[in-house]
């Protein structure tokens, strides 16, 4: 933790367990700034072996946990739940289990206030649950059946919503109903740059890698002719158009060159 | 109607109460209207109390209208309103309005100086307020900064540290825990859900897995590849990697399968491609440049494992020869046999375990030497091989006085039937050892993959079982 010289500089014996505390220590002048840097600054990887299991349990504590981090906790729960030390093993089944809870304990909320963003989490728990199939399957299709009764209720669907719709029918390998849905969102839809990227990334679960290169060259196009439509006159509409080409969103374009080939594309 | 109007009317409003309440009051109390046997007071009060809380204007204005109320309109009521009252109420009042006018500007100058020291405690406090929100403000957009990259540096999946780790697993000279580790760190670093390592096959030319990962049960996959047919294949002829990608660049790839290939790699040892890394599946959001490169990395800190296991395995193979027979020793059977095993896990197939016990093996170790004796039993197996017409993998089994043959695509009945034919041909059959005939008493036990569990172990167990019934 802290070298000769710092141990030898240090105020008193005091040792803070969290962030909060070695802040408190050190605006009381109990600590030394050092001490706070170590608590609080002193962040790494957590997917390292052998597994700081302090750190896994300071992140399990937050409430407000976002899907990548409590993808990668549970990724450690599933290692830890084999590990032939029980007391371990049990350490991550709990932990599953706290993850879990929490998730329905949301969902429950949501379900009983009539939210729009049940489908999300359910499709978040979904994922969670990536060890288990069956599981995973359920809540997916469960996120489905909500987004749909939500629609048939008539609470009305944006773009975000056939977005999400279109995106847990890939995740389930419902790539026929997928593409159907596709078709029509992209047909009321036509420069939304999420609806062609999801048309991308529902061919390339097909292996259809041309018809990848085909939806980034579509979306483009699209693009392009939607800002030369808005262009008022010819030169702004030749600028418009070479800012869509070259595009704001640089990472959509770096996507769009990685995938386009030397073949004309036929759609 | 405004704030302001409203509380003009308010003013008013209370300005004539208090204005008429002691006059009203002086009216009941008695016989004094006015107060003036108080010299006043009570009627000539209102006005600085005004002043203490409106102003002076309002205190003078207040004043006015209650001596108006107290001094004129109460004894005008009382009936008392005469040229003597008012002499008398001029010399009683005289000193009243005196002082009156002086109370009126001190309290109002008070009154101003409380009211700017209150102006200025309000923007002091207002400030406050307004640095105190934006100051909340900023802390909790810091903590939410803090916390994304608290949980991107705690959240890394793909560190040095444990592509460091996952190197060190590469040191074992097992090949089958490298190539698993190789594939767990693809895994780790790609998000891969399946991957897999194909070598080509000696036997059968064709390209067999060496590691898979992700493979789920129950999904029907080939487990031989043609080389010919495959982007496994293209990937080994040329020592050229495949991305998925490159099938929009021209038609090399239109003849070729891509369903199971997203990138595929060779594996270089020694400069010679010694197999092939598949990545099979991946998120469409990591087919990236960045994937490619990484595989590449991967793979070039893997060689130097992987060269260094290849030499200790050619190695040790020579090693495990028996150096009478030139044929492998049990230790090769065994790696042989946990490999077919595990490839007929992936795919349909049958392997059968045949041991040839030779029983009168003592026996005959007085009359030759041990070497000619173990020569005998594997110039049985050329027999055999000559008269089933089909060639046999043999090795040395535990003792000197055992082969074992591997077999595929036997069940149950035809091994048994196998057995009981060499042991048919064996009675018939006494080799020749340097112009003597050794007479042979052969047992025979045998073992099938087909329904057993429990891999090379349990295979040999039951082979090994058979014999002993029959020693007995």
């Amino acid at each position: 933790m802290e070298g000769l010289k710092q141990l030898l500089s240090r105020k008193t014996r005091f040792i803070p367990r969290t962030q909060a505390q070695a802040l408190a220590a050190l605006s009381e002048g109990i600590v030394d700034e050092s001490v706070f840097i170590w608590k609080a600054v002193n962040i790494h990887p957590v997917f390292e072996e052998p597994w700081d299991l302090g750190e896994v349990e300071r992140l399990l504590s937050k409430e407000d946990l976002d899907l990548e981090t409590t993808l990668l906790l549970m990724t450690i729960f599933e290692r830890l739940i084999r590990n032939p030390d029980k007391e371990l093993a049990l350490f991550a089944a709990e932990s599953i289990n706290a993850v879990e809870q929490r998730r329905s304990k949301r969902i429950q909320k949501l379900r009983a206030a009539g939210s729009k963003d049940l489908a999300r989490e359910l499709r978040e728990l979904g994922m969670i649950c990536f060890a288990r199939p069956v599981l995973k399957n359920f809540y997916l299709s469960e996120a489905l059946a909500a987004l749909r009764s939500s629609r048939d209720r008539g609470e009305g669907s944006d773009e975000r919503d056939e977005a999400l719709e279109i995106g847990i029918l890939i995740d389930l390998h419902r790539i026929d109903e997928a593409k159907t849905c596709l078709t029509e969102a992209v047909a009321a839809h036509p420069a939304d740059r999420k609806l062609r990227l999801l048309a991308a990334k529902e061919r390339f679960a097909r292996r259809d890698f041309r018809g990848v290169a085909c939806a980034f060259g579509t979306a483009a196009a699209v693009a392009a002719d939607a800002a030369v439509a808005v262009a008022a006159d010819a030169a702004a509409a030749a600028d418009a158009a070479v800012a869509a080409e070259t595009g704001a969103d640089g990472e959509y374009e770096a996507l769009r060159s990685f995938w386009s080939g030397g073949r004309p594309c036929n759609e | 109607m405004d704030m302001i109007q409203r509380k003009t009317l308010r003013i008013l409003t209370e300005s004539f109460l208090l204005a008429i309440a002691p006059a009203a009051a002086s009216l009941f109390l008695g016989s004094d209207p006015g107060f003036l046997a108080l010299r006043g007071a009570p009627v000539l009060a209102a006005g600085p109390l005004f002043a203490a809380f409106y102003g002076f204007g309002w205190g003078l204005a207040e004043t006015f209208m209650a001596a108006a109320a107290g001094f004129l309109a109460a004894p005008a009521l009382a009936g008392v309103l005469d040229a003597s009252w008012l002499v008398m109420a001029a010399d009683r009042l005289l000193f009243g309005a005196a002082a009156t006018v002086p109370a009126l500007f001190l309290l109002a100058f008070a009154r101003r100086r409380t009211d700017q020291f209150r102006d200025r405690m309000l923007g002091r406090f207002r400030l406050a307020v307004r640095r105190t929100a934006a100051l909340d403000r900023k802390v909790k957009a810091l903590e939410r900064v803090n916390r994304v990259l608290e949980n991107r540096v705690s959240g890394q999946k793909d560190s040095i540290t444990l592509l460091h780790n996952q190197v060190r697993k590469l040191a074992s000279l097992n090949l089958e825990r490298a190539l698993a580790a190789v594939l767990e760190t693809v895994e780790l670093f790609t998000e891969t859900s399946s991957s897999s390592v194909w070598i080509p096959s000696s036997d059968s030319g064709k390209l067999v897995p060496a590691a898979v990962r992700g493979w789920s049960d129950g999904a029907e996959r080939s487990a031989a590849l043609d080389p010919e047919l495959t982007i496994e294949g293209y990937v080994l002829r040329n020592k050229k990697p495949f991305s998925a990608r490159m099938v929009l660049d021209g038609s090399e790839f239109d003849r070729y399968d891509t369903d199971r290939n997203i990138i595929t790699m060779p594996i270089i040892i020694n400069d010679k491609v010694w197999g092939v890394l598949n990545i099979e599946d991946l998120p469409f959001e990591r087919y990236s440049l960045y994937t490619e490169s990484v595989l590449a990395i991967l793979l070039g800190l893997s060689e130097p494992y992987l060269r260094a296991i290849m030499e200790y395995e050619s190695m040790h193979a020579l090693q495990e020869v028996d150096e009478d027979t030139g044929y492998p020793e049990f230790s090769i059977l065994y790696n042989t046999l946990t490999k077919e095993l595990g490839r007929f896990a992936m795919e349909s197939g049958s392997l059968t375990l045949i041991v040839v016990e030779m029983a009168n093996f003592e026996e005959e170790l007085g009359r030759h030497s041990r070497t000619k004796l173990k020569k005998q039993l594997f110039a049985l197996k050329d027999i055999l091989e000559k008269s089933k017409g089909v060639k046999f993998r043999s090795y040395h089994f535990k003792n000197d006085n055992q082969i074992a043959l591997l077999l595929d695509g036997l069940d149950k009945d035809g091994a048994s039937f196998f057995c009981l034919d060499i042991l048919t041909l064996c009675s018939s059959f006494s080799p020749a050892t340097d112009g003597e005939f050794t007479p042979l008493e052969i047992i025979v036990g045998f073992a099938s993959s087909e329904g057993a569990a429990g891999g090379a172990d349990a295979m040999i167990e039951t082979a090994e079982h058979l014999l002993s019934i029959q020693r007995l």
